[in-house]
């Protein structure tokens, strides 16, 4: 290999050349020892591998750690980069690929974290063997750990992968574009993500399907920023790209469905109608049962929203029966909320009353605190209606208890607020005072100033 | 035979300031964090070293989490690795409750909820509703290190992330009850954004909300901290600057070499590599092979 100008390249030529040899094939994986020297080395026997490791442990640039040792970071990253020269590259493609049966065979033997470990190690060196296979790898790791709202995760894949940036093929340099935009907006840094979304649409390498993501990624973000007109633009955009397609057509009523949202969130509760129903027809066709339960729910919430309180309780029927066909165990306990709101409108407490049990017995089972605390809250409010003061303040106070667990201050607020107005009505005017003045200050520390004066005028109607 | 930690230690140059303002903040009432930041091969690594060992003259208790490329660096890394560090039968509750967010039909052993009022001093002041405390000593709870949320469940990741911490502050609470604990956290760099803010916002808020005290915190990285007002009075900031002539010198003088060579030769590292500490340790590992090869060919 040729000597080039820094430090560790001039180390390296100093060293005796077989040593030196093993230090480079050292920077292929993150950490080595022993055992990954033998690997790194075929035919090196453990007596040399052991010699040879606490040899190199002498070197300023080798650390320690608990999985053994490892190069600089600076110093393997000369070092790595060196082995994707041409002449370099064949051998580097040999040790990546002995190193990634080494971490096959491993796998075997360990669970859990360790597991995980050592796949993410076996990805690495799989991108150097076959590069698809190792990105395809990776993106399926990716999309388990944010599936599993595991950021970190994703954040650690994306960086590992970022490695091979300068042999990465255009595709999978767009593709992990995309992936650090998704992260990114993860994050919420929206700025960063539609950097991101923005420079894959400038890319003459990116696929249509992947152009089409990015458009409605962007739209993603114009929505949660509450610019609707943006973000439907950009969802037109994705939608007529994706319709000139074949391999993007069954994103279409996914997009439909963005659509519907972005229309009913902004008002034009007609278009979004329109966009709900062709969602809904084209999931049909491909039977798509989640696609369906999640565009009728959307059509539920956008007829609640217009009044029509009958047609949105058919809506969230048929949601529920398309959401239960496709096993999904939990997300009824959404449905069953809507389905309390929406009997709540109607005036209806006893069936509504009925639904928010049912809510609450599922988000129970999942464990989601706060699924049942707003579920709570609103079951509160149906039971004052029904004159069930006991049982409603009873459920205000657990929705309060959970809302301060989870650090959801507003909601915190509200509920206190809420208990307060029972207390008032049933003149405990001590335990109404307490919790409207609790209310007001979390509504001030949060900057709800607005709410916070609205608590105050209640405060100013108790009797001193 | 020396360890690198050794070597480490005997090479160590400079940073004197670096060092005393960590044992400055170790001893303050008022900072329990320090950032200590520069570019890849400053010597970050060495300083943690360095203080680490300053923990164990003063027998201060210690954790280190180092975050690395190949491992998951997230908040249940951390608190994980910290327990383990620190003692983990303070942390049964916390234990019990990563199991039962991570493994398939798990039943929590211990039906804990503590209540810590107004600041710290656990034993005093919390109320420990459904159990009794010493039943939990005799809990034998072994975490089964799944970092995979379990699939028969479906808690939200926020509320995994609230109440994990929460266990775990009330298990750290304890452990600092009566000692003073120095929490290390290096490649600061590699940690993810959520992380990070985890780091700050529950870790290190936890202490400046009152309800952990006794505790002190070295952040090491390559960026340097983006604090507010309120943050700057609480944290102490180490910028690392390249070494000097006098320094090189110095460590010319640690690593053996001779004392009539070491002026020239300092000069010719500053000039190659602007102070770097990487770099310099480098160049005179190199010469150092050198100087070993041309003994062994005149043998």
């Amino acid at each position: 290999m040729s000597v080039q100008g820094s430090g560790v390249e001039v180390l390296l030529h100093l060293m005796d050349p077989a040593s030196a040899k093993q230090l480079r094939l050292c920077a292929i994986p993150h950490q080595f020892n022993p055992g990954i020297l033998q690997v790194l080395v075929p035919n090196m026997d453990m007596d040399l591998a052991e010699e040879r490791c606490k040899e190199f442990s002498k070197l300023s640039i080798v650390l320690s750690g608990s999985d053994g040792w490892s190069i600089h970071d600076e110093a393997r990253r000369n070092l790595f980069a060196q082995w994707f020269k041409p002449e370099n590259i064949a051998e580097f493609a040999a040790a990546s690929a002995r190193l990634v049966a080494y971490f096959d065979q491993f796998s075997v033997n360990v669970q859990g974290q360790s597991q995980e470990n050592v796949r993410r190690r076996r990805m690495f060196h799989l991108i150097g063997v076959e590069q698809s296979k190792g990105f395809a790898e990776f993106e399926q790791l990716c999309r388990q750990a944010r599936h599993q709202f595991r950021i970190s995760e994703c954040a650690s894949l994306i960086r590992l992968v970022h490695e091979y940036d300068s042999i990465l093929i255009p595709q999978h340099k767009v593709w992990l574009t995309y992936h650090e935009g998704k992260l990114s907006s993860d994050l919420r840094q929206w700025e960063e993500a539609e950097k991101h979304f923005k420079n894959i649409l400038e890319d003459v390498a990116s696929p249509p399907v992947l152009r089409v993501k990015a458009y409605v990624r962007l739209g993603y973000i114009y929505c949660e920023k509450r610019l609707w007109q943006i973000a439907i633009d950009y969802y037109q955009q994705g939608l007529q790209l994706a319709t000139t397609k074949a391999s993007s057509h069954d994103q279409i009523h996914h997009i439909l469905l963005d659509l519907g949202i972005a229309f009913r969130d902004s008002g034009d509760l007609s278009q979004a109608e329109k966009m709900l129903q062709n969602s809904i027809k084209l999931a049909e066709e491909i039977n798509d049962l989640a696609g369906m339960a999640s565009a009728y729910n959307t059509l539920g919430t956008l007829n609640l929203k217009r009044g029509d309180t009958h047609l949105a309780i058919e809506a969230f029927e048929k949601s529920l029966e398309y959401l239960e066909k496709s096993n999904d165990v939990f997300g009824s306990a959404q449905l069953y909320n809507n389905l309390g709101i929406a009997y709540t409108d109607l005036r209806e407490w006893e069936k509504s009353e009925q639904f928010y049990q049912k809510s609450l017995e599922i988000t129970r089972r999942a464990g989601d605190s706060l699924g049942q605390a707003r579920t709570l809250n609103n079951l509160a409010r149906v039971q004052v209606n029904q004159n069930k003061i006991d049982q409603a303040i009873k459920n205000y106070t657990q929705a309060i208890r959970l809302f301060g667990e989870m650090r959801e201050h507003y909601n915190h607020a509200v509920a206190k607020y809420n208990r307060g107005k029972i207390y008032r009505r049933i003149k405990i005017f001590k335990l109404s005072r307490q919790d409207f003045t609790e209310a007001m200050e979390l509504f001030k520390r949060y900057g709800k100033h607005e709410e916070a004066d609205s608590v105050l005028k209640d405060i100013n109607t108790l009797p001193c | 035979m020396t360890t690198i930690l050794e070597r480490r230690l005997s090479e160590f140059v400079n940073r004197d300031n670096e060092l005393r303002r960590f044992c400055e903040m170790v001893e303050s009432d008022n900072k329990f964090i320090m950032v200590v930041w520069g570019e890849s091969g400053m010597g970050k690594s060495s300083l943690l070293a360095r203080m680490i060992h300053e923990c164990a003259q003063r027998k201060l208790r210690k954790a280190e989490f180092v975050s690395k490329d190949t491992r998951s660096n997230d908040y249940m890394a951390i608190m994980r690795k910290i327990r383990d560090d620190v003692g983990v039968d303070f942390f049964k509750p916390f234990t019990d409750l990563i199991n039962f967010y991570t493994k398939e039909g798990y039943q929590p052993k211990i039906e804990l909820s503590v209540t810590v009022a107004g600041s710290i001093e656990v034993a005093k002041k919390a109320q420990i509703e459904g159990s009794n405390v010493g039943d939990i000593s005799a809990v034998v709870i072994k975490d089964n290190m799944i970092n995979v949320p379990r699939s028969d469940m479906a808690v939200p990741e926020t509320e995994r992330m609230a109440k994990l911490t929460d266990r775990f502050i009330e298990g750290l609470s304890m452990v600092v009850e009566n000692e003073l604990l120095v929490v290390f956290f290096d490649a600061g760099e590699k940690m993810s954004l959520d992380t990070e803010k985890w780091v700050w916002g529950e870790l290190f808020g936890a202490v400046r909300d009152g309800r952990l005290n006794n505790i002190k915190f070295v952040l090491c990285g390559q960026n340097p901290p983006k604090l507010d007002r309120d943050w700057r009075i609480l944290v102490e900031e180490a910028e690392l600057q390249p070494l000097g002539r006098e320094h090189i010198i110095n460590y010319l003088g640690k690593r053996g070499l001779d004392e009539a060579s070491r002026p020239d030769l300092a000069d010719m590292l500053l000039s190659h590599t602007k102070g770097k500490i990487s770099q310099i340790a480098e160049m005179v590992d190199a010469f150092l092979q050198l100087k070993e090869r041309r003994e062994h060919n005149n043998g």
